[in-house]
């Protein structure tokens, strides 16, 4: 179920720079063309959707852990003595 | 040329985010605080040549990271390659029904997603390989630009893009296997 829409980008290009349009990472041309894509190819737009959920799970999973009080007291005490 | 008396207020701010980094890297926590402390004084020392206005966030990460490589890369016994040959693009997407058969449904996807605890992909990223692991940690969880881990990590842009994407495909084939010992994925197609 290939997929090409005027600005010539096609399910497997899209696919393919899927993470770099995730990252923002691509040129405006390149996002713009790749988000009209996705704007009419359900396939895509449910790929591109599953994985932005998953970088974001991956992100809320690892982001939770503050520093222990007494290690920033500790760094503190380093610096201070320097 | 950065005052140095400023450095605490300045740098303090990255503390929690660099501990939670210093933990990934390393996998232990009294490592993760030497790694921590170690990287505040190197850069307290260095912070005379940091140039004012400059990204602060990314020379920090820089620190931690050349750090943390020096200091423990003799003691790794990992492999650097792992065997992601048969892992292609939307690994985890497509055995979850993906794009063929909607067989799971929406709902059922995120259901997996959600059943993932922090301990299952604390674990399924301290089993990457470090120059993996560290692409997808400053990535995904620190949101670094290509441009900015390519600096951090001192590699080119290709590099990042080759590390970033070999990593994400054996994070997502780790949790996959995961998913599959739990039940919540059939792994069929």
């Amino acid at each position: 179920m290939e997929q090409t829409n005027s600005s010539g980008v096609d399910c497997r290009e899209s696919i393919a720079r899927l993470y770099e349009f995730l990252d923002n990472e691509l040129c405006s041309t390149d996002q713009a063309a790749i988000k009209r894509h996705i704007e009419h190819c359900s396939p895509c737009l449910e790929a591109f959707e599953f994985e932005a959920e998953l970088k974001a799970m991956i992100r809320s999973r690892l982001r939770k852990e503050g520093v222990p009080l007494e290690v920033k007291e500790k760094i503190r005490r380093a610096l201070a003595a320097e | 040329m950065a005052d140095q008396s400023k450095f605490q207020e300045q740098a303090m701010e990255y503390v929690d985010a660099l501990y939670a980094a210093a933990l990934r890297m390393t996998r232990s926590h009294s490592d993760a605080e030497d790694l921590l402390q170690e990287t505040f004084l190197k850069a307290y020392r260095g912070y005379g040549s940091f140039q004012d206005g400059t990204n602060l966030k990314a020379w920090l990460y820089r620190i931690l990271t050349n750090t943390y490589i020096n200091i423990y890369r003799a003691k790794k016994r990992r492999p650097e390659e792992s065997n992601l040959e048969d892992v292609e693009d939307l690994y985890m997407y497509r055995r979850l029904g993906g794009l063929e058969a909607a067989s799971y449904g929406r709902s059922a996807e995120e259901e997996v997603l959600d059943s993932f605890t922090d301990q299952d992909v604390k674990d399924a990223i301290e089993a990457l390989p470090d120059q993996f692991r560290i692409a997808v940690l400053l990535s995904d969880v620190e949101g670094f630009s290509y441009k900015e881990i390519s600096e951090i990590t001192d590699v080119p842009l290709g590099t990042v893009m080759s590390r970033l994407h070999r990593g994400r495909r054996a994070l997502q084939k780790a949790l996959v296997d995961l998913g599959m010992r739990r039940r919540l994925v059939t792994g069929s197609r």
